[in-house]
């Protein structure tokens, strides 16, 4: 299958003067998508690491290690970005054929779309901080995740990095057409980490679904962990496949997803033994374990793992010509669905397997899971849809730019 | 409309980090910048007599408190001091421990600092060691919070980044789909004209 990226029209021609300013903005795009990738990192391992601070020791004061460590995240994605728009703005000034791939804002500044995508995220995770600590004042510690402004910190979060996938992809899409073909690799290598960070967050903010958030529907409740899950597993990996143009791309971004899962897992249990150590602090009394709270999502590895695989298999077919390009978003989806299918299907088993063993049987409780796979397969679809939509306004927007400033030109 | 978008989103954010900005100031900094103690509070801890400084009357939870200790018995030789704080019933708070700088010293004590999480009735456990043995002095002490918002408008103001990547997708989408539309009708124009000329 081709990508979207590789589809894109040749638009614009380049004069020889600009080439060298488009292989430096091109390599310009790729240090700060990975710069912005590193202290996502920093965000992520911060928030785990606070996660379980709250849930063994409790919140004690506003600036513990593991807030300053989400602080940095957030501070330094909104300076890098800062920085990265303003010599983008500079370097347009003086090679105008540079303003073909990138966006003004408010006639001063002019830069990639990404970027300020990164900047709006990081305002907005920034502003949230200040006002978790008045909804803890007014709540106490035991304030869930899904609480207003965990959510704000974590939307803005998760808007950043869609601003470093923006930027990474632009930066691909440009040195692809310089011929640079090292940038162009790293950018792609870059583009696959982020959109597994993108999952790993996505992740984390489900884990209170594993414990107690529950839907209910008259007389049945339901989890809301599987069906959450298939939106966003599906929704990243179809991102994955229209973005990057590679064999095996929702494949590299679920591996990476779980190399993150392990260096989270390596990074919180000892740091946070440390800590307690470091700052005289005790357990609460329902503490039962060190450890780290988004481990136990590594459970759903072979689901992630063999969704990944079928729509792998989608591309492949596509590229072999048995699946027209045409009808690969439909047939997408199909895989989407039919890994999900396999997946809930062995869940339920496995449930219907425990339900029978637990005391009093749990005829009840299959039914419960048989409307939680229903709705599972039913998110799949908006999921998939979206992955799509995303990606193809992001070429679309590359293509439109560079046709728009030729034709001012 | 784009520009007036644009500048929408510029105010807001040189707004939300000026507003950032004055929140870290209050909960960090602004405890630490202060005059002279307004609150006293006298306890016995074992053997030493103590007196607790505070520069607030009120105790804002959330926010850095600082306070001072002195001892005021004649106590020879060195002092060491343990701070933390414990929740009242029903609060939902956890042990907050809070630092004391035991090297310093001030004219109303040794300095320190502590924060109380959340709004309620707390007690302040001061741990103090010396020659005369340790003692414990247990102080009452009631943390405020500001008024509570409604739960809509927190989940609003929360959703903002969500509302934020919703309408710039709907944007950049209309955009495209008219610039697409331009385009298609430039380019059957241009495939008319050529057309014409051609016949």
């Amino acid at each position: 299958m081709t990508s979207l990226e590789q589809s894109l029209p040749q638009t614009h021609a380049i004069s020889g003067g600009a080439v060298k300013g488009l292989k430096d903005l091109a390599r310009l795009r790729l240090v700060t998508g990975s710069i912005l990738l590193l202290v996502s990192l920093v965000g992520v391992l911060g928030a785990d690491w606070d996660i379980q601070w709250h849930a063994v020791v409790g919140r004690d004061q506003t600036f513990t290690p593991p807030h300053d460590l989400i602080l940095l995240g957030i501070g330094l994605s909104g300076i890098v970005a800062l920085v990265s728009i303003l010599i983008e703005t500079t370097w347009s000034g003086r090679h105008p054929d540079l303003r073909a791939y990138g966006a003004d804002f408010l006639g001063l500044l002019h830069s990639s779309l990404g970027l300020y995508l990164v900047g709006f995220g990081a305002v907005c995770s920034a502003v949230a901080f200040p006002l978790d600590t008045y909804w803890h004042a007014l709540y106490g510690i035991d304030v869930s995740l899904w609480a207003p402004f965990h959510t704000m910190i974590y939307t803005g979060s998760v808007l950043s990095t869609f601003g470093v996938i923006s930027l990474l992809f632009e930066a691909a899409h440009l040195a692809e057409r310089q011929h640079a073909r090292r940038t162009a690799l790293f950018s792609y290598i870059g583009l696959v980490a982020t959109l597994g960070i993108l999952l790993s967050k996505f992740s984390t903010f489900l884990t209170p679904a594993l414990s107690g958030h529950t839907l209910r529907l008259g007389a049945i409740t339901l989890t809301f962990f599987p069906f959450l899950l298939a939106l966003v597993a599906v929704f990243v990996c179809v991102l994955a496949v229209r973005l990057v143009p590679w064999m095996g791309a929702a494949t590299l971004v679920v591996a990476g997803f779980l190399l993150i899962l392990l260096l989270v897992s390596t990074f919180v249990p000892p740091m946070m033994t440390l800590l307690v150590q470091v700052e005289h602090e005790t357990y609460l009394a329902r503490a039962s374990r060190i450890g780290s709270t988004i481990v136990p999502l590594s459970g759903q590895t072979p689901a992630l793992l063999l969704l990944a695989l079928c729509l792998d298999g989608v591309v492949w077919l596509g590229r072999r010509g048995t699946v027209a390009p045409s009808r690969q978003t439909t047939w997408m989806l199909v895989a989407a669905l039919a890994s999900m299918v396999l997946v809930a299907g062995f869940t339920l088993v496995l449930a219907g397997v425990r339900a029978q063993a637990a005391p009093g049987g749990g005829g009840g409780r299959a039914g419960h899971l048989l409307l939680g796979f229903v709705l599972a397969l039913l998110l799949t679809i908006p999921g998939s849809l979206l992955g799509h939509w995303l990606a193809q306004t992001m070429s679309r927007t590359l293509t439109m730019n560079q046709m728009l400033h030729t034709k001012r030109r | 409309m784009r520009t007036t978008m644009q500048l929408i989103l510029g105010l807001f954010a040189v707004a939300a980090l000026v507003l950032t900005g004055v929140a870290f100031y209050q909960i960090v900094l602004a405890s630490t910048i202060h005059g002279a103690p307004v609150r006293f509070i006298s306890a016995e801890a074992g053997p030493y007599s103590l007196k607790l400084a505070l520069y607030s009357d009120s105790i804002n939870a959330g926010e850095v408190v600082p306070f001072n200790i002195a001892v005021t018995s004649g106590t020879q030789g060195p002092l060491t001091y343990q701070v933390a704080a414990t929740p009242g019933l029903g609060v939902p708070g956890s042990l907050a421990q809070g630092n004391v700088d035991a090297q310093q010293s001030t004219p109303y004590g040794v300095p320190g600092s502590i924060t109380l999480v959340t709004r309620g009735s707390w007690t302040l456990h001061v741990v103090i060691s010396g020659p005369a043995g340790q003692g414990e002095a247990a102080i009452p002490l009631t943390a405020v919070a500001p008024p509570a918002i409604p739960a809509w408008l927190a989940w609003n103001i929360g959703l903002l980044p969500l509302y934020g990547l919703l309408l710039f997708w709907v944007v950049q989408s209309r955009r495209l789909a008219k610039q697409q539309r331009e385009e298609e009708h430039t380019q059957q124009a241009g495939i008319v004209e050529l057309a014409k000329e051609v016949s």
